[in-house]
C-alpha cells in the first residue's frame, strides 16, 4: 500500500499511479517530481517536424485537387478514399506516438505540465484540418522545447510558430497601412491578437480594449509562415517568416506603453511585455491552481505561484518547482476529476499495457467516444479544467462503459491485478475489497478502471 | 443508504429555491404540457449572413463581397417581410416561417459589448451582466420553478458531451449523450454501482446516466452515433415527447466563428446553415404532435463585424440574430428595433448595435410559453431583470 503523498505524487502531479513510477517515485515523492523540471534530453514523441508536415499536407491537398480535377469514375473514388485514408492514417500515427510518450514516460509530471501548456495555447484541428498533421510537432517545438525557459520565451515560440499562426488566421492579416495592404484589399484579421490577450495572457478582464486588440494585432502583421504558393526561395515551405511587405508601419500604443520599434522587433517587444504583466502572472497562477489543486483553489496557493511568476520573470522550473512545494496540492481534501486524456493514460500507466493494436483501438475509441480527441477542442480556449464539464451523468456512463471493456479485453493477469491493487492507498479498501473478490482478473482490471475511486486524481 | 440521504436532499434544497412563490406556473391547471428547446451556436453565429438586412440602404456597401443579392437575383435571399431576408440555404427554416411557426430576431445580444466568446457565452448562460463567480446558469434556475414536484435531472436534460453552464447548478440535471461502446454485462455493474454507492457525488450522476440510456433506448431502438447536431436533437425529440419525459433541453454546436473565407451561399458558413436547416426539419418531424406546443430557441453569443475583414470572412461584433420555432410560437415575422447599417449607426463604427437584451427572449418564452411565474423570473431567474418580448407564443 503506498501512502497518500506518494500515490499523490503519481497521480495528482504524474499521470497517473504504475509500475514505471513506483520504485522511484515512492523513495521521496517531491524530490522525485523537482528531478523531472529541468532534464537533459526531452525528445517527445518521435513525429516529422512541423514545416514537413505543412509540406505533406499541401501535397496531399494538391493530389486531391489533381484527382478531384480529372474524369469521374469508379477508380476515381477508389484513390480518393485512398488518399482520405492515407491522411487519417499518418494523423493517428502521430496522435498514437504523443500518447504512447506519455504512457511510458517515467518524467510524467514533466508530461503534464508540456500538456498543460500546450492545452493553454491550445490549437484545434476543428475545422482546420491543415494543421492536423503537425499538432504533435507544434507541442514539442513550441511548447516542450520551452519548458525550462521562460513563460515569455514560450509565448514567442507559440506565436511565431507556423501552426498558431495557421490556427487564429494571422498568416492571412495584413496591415491596411502597409505596402501589400494598400496594394490589395487584404487587411487586419484580429483573431491572434485577441487570444493571445485573452486566453495567453493577460485574460478577459486583463484590462485592454478594443483598441489594444487592433494595436497588437497591427504589431504581429508580417508574423506568418511559409506557404502553399510559395515561390521566394528565400523563404521556406511551412518555417516562420516575416513578411515586411504585410506589416503595419508605425509606431503603436498598447495598454498605454509605446513601441517605436520597426518590423518584427515591435511585436516581439509587445509580447515580451504581455508575457510579465502582473494579469498574466494572474491569469497562469490561477491556471495553475486550478490544474493541480481544486476546481476552486485556495486563494493563497494563487498568490504564492503568483509572487514566484513576478518574482522570477516567469521562470517556469522556479514557478513550477514553486507548485510542488505549495501545501494545498498535497492537501488531501482536495481533489481533482481526471479529463478522458488523463483517464486514459492512467488506464495504460496502471496495468503497464503493451501498446499493441487492441490497445490502440480502445484508446482510439476512449478518446472519441469521452470527446477528447488529441487537438481537437472547440475553442482557442482549450479542454476545459473543471469537474463538471466532464461528469455529467452520459460521460460518467460511457467512462464506465469503457472502463469495464478495456479491463475485459486487456488481459492483464493476476500479477498486475495484485501490483495494482498494492498501489492504492488506504482509504482505498472497499475497491481492494472489490477487486479481490472479482470473479476475474478481466473483470477485477474492469471494476479498477471504471471505478469511482479512479476517476480522481 | 446515503443515497436516499441525497435525494431527500435535493428535493429539499428545490423546496427552499422555491419558498415564497407558492405557484411559479401560472397555469399548471390547464392542459397545456410545453417543451422547450434551447440550442446555442458558439462561435458567434453572423446574423447578417443568416437574416440579411437587405433592404437597408447600407447593406450592400457595409457587407462589401459578403452581400447576398435581392429576393430576385439567383442565389438571392428569401424574402420575409420586404426588408429582411433568409440565406437561401434555409429551405426549411423558410417553410416555417411561411407557416408562421418561425420568429426572426434581429440585433439582439446578450448585455455585453466586448466580442470576447468565452465572456459573452457566460453572460448569455448565466443571464447575468456580471458572470463571473455565478455558480449556476439561467435556465438551471428556470428549472428550479418550472420543475416544481419533480427532481430538475428529471425535468431539465442537456444533450451532447459535456454539460453547457447554461443548466448547470447544485444539482445535475439530466443528460445523454450518443457513444459506441459496448453495454457492460449485469454482475460486473452491480458490483461497480455498489462502489458508487459510496461516492456522493458521482453516485447519483451514473444512475442517472445509465436510466437516461435505459429511457432513450426504450423508445425506437438503441440510438447510436458521433456527437453531432443530428444525433443529439434526435435524442432531444425522444426525450420531449415522452409523457414522463423532462420538458427543457438544451444542446449546443460550434463551428461558428468564422474569421475566413466564409462565403455567402456556398462554403463553410452555407455548409453549416444547411446542416442547422436539416436538424430542425427533423427535429419538427420527430417531435410529432407535440410539436404545436414546442418552442425552440436558437441563439449565439455575439454576431459579427458588418464589413468583411482582410480575409473574406468576419470579426467578433455584437449584435446578431436568433430564431425562437415551434407550432406553439407566433411566428411569421422578424422582430428587430433596427438600427441601421449605416457607419454612424453601427456600434463603435463597425458592428450592429444591438437593441434587443436577449434576456428579455428567454423571459418571454419562460412566461408566456412555459408558463413560469413572472417574479420567480425577475427575482430567481434573470434577478432585477424585469423586460420581456411579449407576444412570443399563439393565443390559445
Amino acid at each position: 500500500m503506498t501512502t497518500f503523498s506518494q500515490y499523490r505524487a503519481m497521480n495528482r502531479f504524474g499521470l497517473g499511479a504504475g509500475p514505471l513510477d513506483l520504485n522511484a517515485a515512492t523513495a521521496d515523492p517531491k524530490g522525485w517530481l523537482q528531478q523531472q523540471l529541468e532534464v537533459e534530453q526531452d525528445p517527445g514523441p518521435q513525429v516529422p517536424d512541423a514545416a514537413t508536415s505543412l509540406s505533406a499536407f499541401y501535397e496531399w491537398r494538391n493530389e486531391r485537387k489533381r484527382l478531384m480535377g480529372s474524369e469521374e469514375s469508379e477508380n476515381r473514388a477508389q484513390e480518393l478514399t485512398l488518399l482520405q485514408r492515407g491522411l487519417a492514417a499518418q494523423e493517428q500515427s502521430n496522435f498514437f506516438k504523443r500518447f504512447e510518450y506519455a504512457a511510458h514516460t517515467r518524467t510524467p509530471f514533466r508530461e503534464r505540465l508540456v500538456q498543460f501548456y500546450s492545452n493553454h495555447f491550445s490549437v484545434s484541428r476543428k475545422g482546420k484540418r491543415m494543421i492536423s498533421l503537425a499538432s504533435v510537432a507544434y507541442e514539442n517545438e513550441a511548447i516542450r522545447a520551452h519548458l525550462d525557459s521562460s513563460f515569455a520565451d514560450m509565448l514567442l515560440a507559440v506565436v511565431s510558430h507556423p501552426v498558431m499562426l495557421f490556427y487564429l488566421d494571422n498568416n492571412n492579416s495584413v496591415g491596411p497601412g502597409s505596402p501589400a495592404g494598400k496594394r490589395s484589399k487584404r487587411g487586419l484579421n484580429e483573431n491572434l491578437a485577441r487570444e493571445i490577450m485573452e486566453l495567453h495572457t493577460l485574460s478577459v478582464n486583463g484590462g485592454y480594449t478594443q483598441q489594444d486588440v487592433q494595436a497588437l494585432a497591427k504589431m504581429i502583421t508580417g508574423w506568418g509562415f511559409g506557404g502553399y504558393n510559395n515561390r521566394n526561395p528565400a523563404i521556406k515551405q511551412g518555417e516562420f517568416f516575416f513578411y515586411k511587405q504585410n506589416h503595419e508601419p508605425g509606431p503603436q500604443v498598447l495598454l498605454g506603453r509605446h513601441y517605436d520599434f520597426q518590423g518584427l522587433e515591435q511585436g516581439r517587444a509587445a509580447l515580451i511585455d504581455l508575457a510579465l504583466d502582473p494579469s498574466t502572472a494572474r491569469f497562469l497562477a490561477t491556471k495553475l491552481a486550478t490544474h493541480f489543486i481544486s476546481d476552486t483553489p485556495p486563494p493563497e496557493a494563487i498568490s504564492i505561484l503568483e509572487r514566484s511568476f513576478l518574482d522570477s520573470r516567469g521562470h517556469l522550473p522556479t514557478l513550477h518547482r514553486t507548485l510542488v512545494n505549495l501545501e494545498a496540492a498535497w492537501d488531501p481534501a482536495h481533489k481533482k476529476f481526471k479529463t478522458p486524456n488523463e483517464y486514459l493514460l492512467s488506464a495504460v500507466r496502471v496495468f503497464d499495457l503493451p501498446f499493441n493494436g487492441r490497445i490502440r483501438k480502445l484508446i482510439r475509441s476512449g478518446l472519441v467516444n469521452l470527446n477528447q480527441r488529441p487537438f481537437f477542442a472547440g475553442s482557442p480556449a482549450g479542454w476545459p479544467d473543471d469537474t463538471r464539464y466532464w461528469s455529467s451523468a452520459s460521460a460518467l456512463k460511457k467512462r464506465i462503459e469503457w472502463g469495464l471493456a478495456t479491463g475485459a479485453s486487456a488481459n492483464t493477469g493476476l500479477h498486475k491485478i495484485e501490483q495494482a491493487v498494492a498501489m492504492l492507498p488506504t482509504d482505498a479498501g472497499d475497491l481492494q475489497l472489490a477487486m479481490k473478490r472479482a470473479a476475474s482478473p478481466a473483470q477485477a482490471a474492469g471494476l479498477m478502471l471504471a471505478s469511482p475511486e479512479f476517476q480522481w486524481r | 443508504m446515503a443515497s436516499a440521504i441525497n435525494r431527500r436532499q435535493f428535493i429539499k434544497a428545490c423546496a427552499v429555491l422555491t419558498l415564497g412563490f407558492t405557484t411559479p406556473i401560472s397555469f399548471a391547471q390547464d392542459h397545456r404540457d410545453p417543451r422547450m428547446v434551447v440550442l446555442i451556436l458558439r462561435g458567434g453565429m453572423d446574423g447578417l449572413a443568416a437574416v440579411p438586412a437587405y433592404g437597408d440602404p447600407a447593406y450592400r456597401s457595409g457587407r462589401g463581397k459578403l452581400a447576398l443579392g435581392t429576393p430576385d437575383t439567383v442565389e438571392g435571399v428569401i424574402d420575409l417581410d420586404g426588408f429582411f431576408g433568409l440565406n437561401p440555404v434555409f429551405e426549411n427554416l423558410a417553410q416555417m416561417y411561411a407557416g408562421r411557426e418561425a420568429l426572426l430576431f434581429q440585433a439582439i445580444a446578450p448585455p455585453y459589448a466586448k466580442r470576447s466568446h468565452f465572456y459573452a457565452q457566460d453572460v448569455l448562460e448565466t443571464g447575468l451582466t456580471n458572470p463571473a463567480g455565478s455558480a449556476s446558469g439561467w435556465l438551471y434556475r428556470a428549472l428550479q420553478g418550472l420543475s416544481e414536484g419533480r427532481n430538475p435531472e428529471k425535468y431539465g436534460y442537456s444533450l451532447g458531451a459535456g454539460i453547457p453552464r447554461i443548466v448547470q447548478g447544485a444539482v445535475p440535471v439530466g443528460a445523454w449523450a450518443p457513444d459506441r461502446l459496448p453495454d457492460p454485462d449485469e454482475d460486473t455493474l452491480q458490483r461497480l454501482m455498489a462502489l458508487y454507492e459510496q461516492d456522493s457525488y458521482l453516485g447519483p450522476k451514473v444512475r442517472a446516466g445509465f436510466n437516461a440510456d435505459e429511457m432513450i433506448n426504450s423508445m425506437g431502438g438503441k440510438l447510436r452515433g458521433g456527437n453531432n447536431l443530428k444525433t443529439v436533437a434526435k435524442a432531444a425529440a425522444r426525450f420531449l415527447i415522452r409523457d414522463d419525459g423532462p420538458r427543457v433541453a438544451v444542446m449546443d454546436c460550434g463551428g461558428w466563428d468564422t474569421h475566413a473565407w466564409q462565403g455567402t451561399t456556398k462554403g463553410r458558413l452555407a455548409n453549416r446553415f444547411r446542416e442547422l436547416d436539416t436538424v430542425l426539419a427533423g427535429l419538427k418531424q420527430d417531435m410529432g404532435s407535440v410539436w404545436d406546443q414546442t418552442a425552440v430557441v436558437i441563439v449565439t453569443e455575439f454576431g459579427r463585424t458588418v464589413a468583411v475583414n482582410g480575409t473574406s470572412g468576419t470579426d467578433h461584433g455584437v449584435g446578431g440574430a436568433a430564431f425562437l420555432l415551434g407550432g406553439a410560437v407566433n411566428g411569421g415575422r422578424v422582430q428587430s428595433d433596427w438600427p441601421g447599417l449605416a457607419k454612424q449607426n453601427l456600434y463603435e463604427g463597425r458592428d450592429l448595435k444591438p437593441t434587443l437584451d436577449m434576456r428579455a427572449l428567454f423571459a418571454g418564452v419562460l412566461h408566456q410559453h412555459m408558463g413560469l411565474d413572472r417574479g420567480f423570473i425577475e427575482e430567481q431567474v434573470f434577478p432585477g431583470y424585469r423586460d420581456q418580448v411579449s407576444g412570443l407564443v399563439r393565443a390559445g
